[in-house]
């Protein structure tokens, strides 16, 4: 028998029973949509940390105070007092050492009030040198980077983030323009783009002074952590070993931890694929509860359609083709379903976006569709093969 | 001579849990092609049964059949449907007719077993079969709309639709009234003088009248075997 005519075989008697079979196909659309919705958030999750972390670059290093040998736990001391902290004369230093070498002072923060009109908002202010957007890989929508002119000349300028650019100053550009934080004039000569949220949370708020006027406004002298990328030809491993090295020796005591990105990229990812993994399992959860709902429904219709069964078994039918029509009721039921949920999935992802990161891959279409279609066989399978096995006299006789 | 049908020695046995139920105890039997015969007995006696074995429906428990000349006492399922399918058509006491078809499909049911079947052929051949038994303005009626009489014409439409070359009937007549009955019966006569081997099964000794040879059975076993001397045309008996 062609399979356009089992297909239309299918259809026809599914349509003879329209509550019922809508009812167990939305069962496998709820399964499907869930699966498609739910993993998309794991896979938007994973998305967006990676993508961070590519803005950083795989061959950026992090050095953090304080020794520590699970990279976990790296920044557990940020911002808390350390005997021997990281200082901006390290930066200096490595940078003298190392020539080429890209590093600024990051996740040195204050927090601040700046006045919007009557309002004042609170802000994160960071203190970063003249490498701060190339080791972070940031990039500017307006006016200019720091120099190191500026650095070392303690000059009192400011890059906002793109948010509080328009906090601050609307649709105007806020260049040349001077806003009052901790106390001082700033005077704005550059904007960033819009990072989104990066690995640490969203910078689109943050405003960037000098470090040397941040360490002299603040007076603190510690830093919260260094970003490096090695200079040009340079591999990450030497640069790791060079700056071990050439710290160890000027603190005299390792004090502080070097942890790679690459590492925190097998982290984030190791993490948000047990995320993915799980979310998955829920999904399939739902799906398999469709699938039985199927396979009630399925040994309902061969219990009803004994005769029929008798019937088509008397002029001719063999037990293979018999096998084949009930299997194809329950495919046609999980391909409906499942493209069904595909398309509430993918639509409820893109919905949802706005609320958390989503994303849609290939491989859970794939999945979601492939399952949705093993699901009608395997559930599918025991009433056919039920209703295949059926004497054809005990059939006929059946009322 | 070669039989359309030579049956020797079928035996079959229910088995209810442990007790085991005879149904046919060695019953031997040959039938020519284009004969027309009734086999009667009360109900239990096994020819039920003995019309299953004999229409591959069932396979004998021991014994040999053989359909034109082949053994199909020892073929698998898939065999059988084959046979089924091309070789032997069923007409039933209650049409058993699929509800949710309309009468064309019906008809056109066994093609679709039919690996060799051809639609396009099939469905001319069906609409000559449903117009030769006066149902041509009824091929697009599903079966309940249809009167018995009516139904029961297109069952026998769909059992004639694959040519095949015997015809299977368990009490065709038994759910109609007699004027119906009688009409079914002269379209199963006519069918006859056209060629066709026919086997009634029925317990309605006035059907047995108009066939050639009447098998009694009793208790699983051939009781007897007449011979009508004088077998009567519907028409002649009257309505």
């Amino acid at each position: 028998m062609k399979i356009i005519r089992l297909f239309r075989m299918a259809f026809d008697s599914l349509r003879l029973n329209r509550m019922r079979s809508i009812l167990s196909t939305l069962g496998i659309v709820v399964g499907v949509a869930s699966l498609i919705l739910i993993t998309s958030f794991g896979y938007g999750a994973q998305q967006q940390i990676l993508s961070s972390i590519n803005k950083l670059g795989s061959n950026a290093i992090i050095v953090t105070p304080g020794k520590v040998n699970d990279i976990r736990r790296a920044f557990s001391s940020v911002g808390s007092t350390i005997t021997k902290p990281l200082t901006y004369d390290d930066v200096k230093f490595l940078k003298s050492q190392i020539p080429g070498l890209i590093a600024t002072p990051s996740l040195t923060t204050a927090r601040s009030t700046v006045k919007v009109g009557e309002n004042e908002i609170s802000v994160t202010v960071n203190g970063v040198n003249e490498d701060f957007l190339t080791a972070l890989g940031y990039d500017l929508s307006s006016g200019r980077g720091f120099t190191a002119t500026d650095v070392n000349g303690y000059m009192n300028y400011a890059i906002l983030g793109s948010k509080i650019a328009v906090d601050l100053f609307g649709t105007e550009s806020p260049i040349g323009k001077s806003i009052n934080l901790l106390n001082t004039k700033f005077y704005i000569i550059g904007v960033l783009l819009p990072q989104g949220s990066t690995m640490f949370g969203s910078v689109d708020r943050n405003i960037f002074i000098p470090i040397t006027k941040f360490i002299t406004i603040t007076n603190t002298n510690s830093l919260g952590a260094i970003y490096m990328k090695p200079p040009q030809g340079m591999s990450k491993d030497v640069l790791i070993a060079l700056v071990k090295t050439l710290l160890t020796n000027k603190h005299g005591v390792e004090n502080f931890t070097i942890s790679d990105m690459a590492q925190f990229a097998d982290l984030a990812n190791t993490a948000t694929s047990i995320l993915t993994t799980a979310l998955t399992l829920i999904g399939l959860i739902a799906l398999i509860v469709g699938g039985i709902g199927i396979m009630n429904i399925m040994l309902a219709t061969v219990a009803e359609r004994t005769r029929e069964i008798g019937i088509r078994k008397a002029v001719g039918a063999n037990s293979r083709d018999i096998l084949l029509q009930f299997l194809f009721e329950s495919i046609v039921i999980t391909v409906v379903g499942g493209t069904i949920g595909i398309i509430i999935g993918v639509v409820g992802a893109r919905l949802a976006s706005s609320l958390s990161p989503t994303a849609i891959t290939p491989t859970s279409i794939i999945v979601g569709f492939s399952v949705s279609v093993a699901v009608g066989v395997f559930f599918g399978v025991y009433p056919a093969v039920k209703a295949s096995k059926l004497n054809p006299v005990e059939a006929l006789r059946y009322e | 001579m070669q039989y359309l049908i030579e049956a020797r020695n079928l035996v079959k046995v229910y088995k209810l849990g442990e007790v085991k139920i005879p149904a046919l105890r060695r019953v031997s039997l040959n039938v020519t092609e284009g004969g027309l015969i009734s086999v009667i007995g009360p109900s239990g006696s096994g020819k039920s049964t003995l019309m299953h074995i004999l229409g591959c429906l069932d396979t004998p428990t021991s014994g040999e059949y053989f359909l034109e000349g082949v053994d199909v006492s020892k073929m698998n399922d898939y065999e059988l449907s084959r046979v089924r399918n091309e070789k032997i058509g069923f007409v039933f006491q209650t049409f058993n007719l699929l509800p949710h078809l309309t009468v064309l499909e019906n008809v056109l049911l066994p093609v679709q077993y039919n690996p060799d079947g051809d639609l396009k052929n099939a469905t001319r051949r069906a609409y000559e079969l449903l117009e030769k038994f006066g149902l041509k303005h009824r091929t697009k009626n599903r079966p309940t709309q249809l009167s018995g009489g009516e139904m029961q014409r297109v069952a026998i439409a769909r059992a004639l639709i694959n040519n095949p070359k015997i015809l299977f009937a368990d009490e065709p007549t038994g759910n109609l009234d007699s004027k119906t009955g009688l009409e079914i019966l002269k379209i199963l006569k006519e069918l006859q003088k056209e060629g066709m081997t026919e086997i009634i099964v029925t317990h309605d000794l006035n059907i047995t009248k108009f066939t050639e040879r009447i098998i009694k059975i009793k208790d699983g076993l051939i009781e007897g075997e007449e011979i009508n001397r004088i077998v009567y045309d519907v028409e002649e008996e009257g309505i």
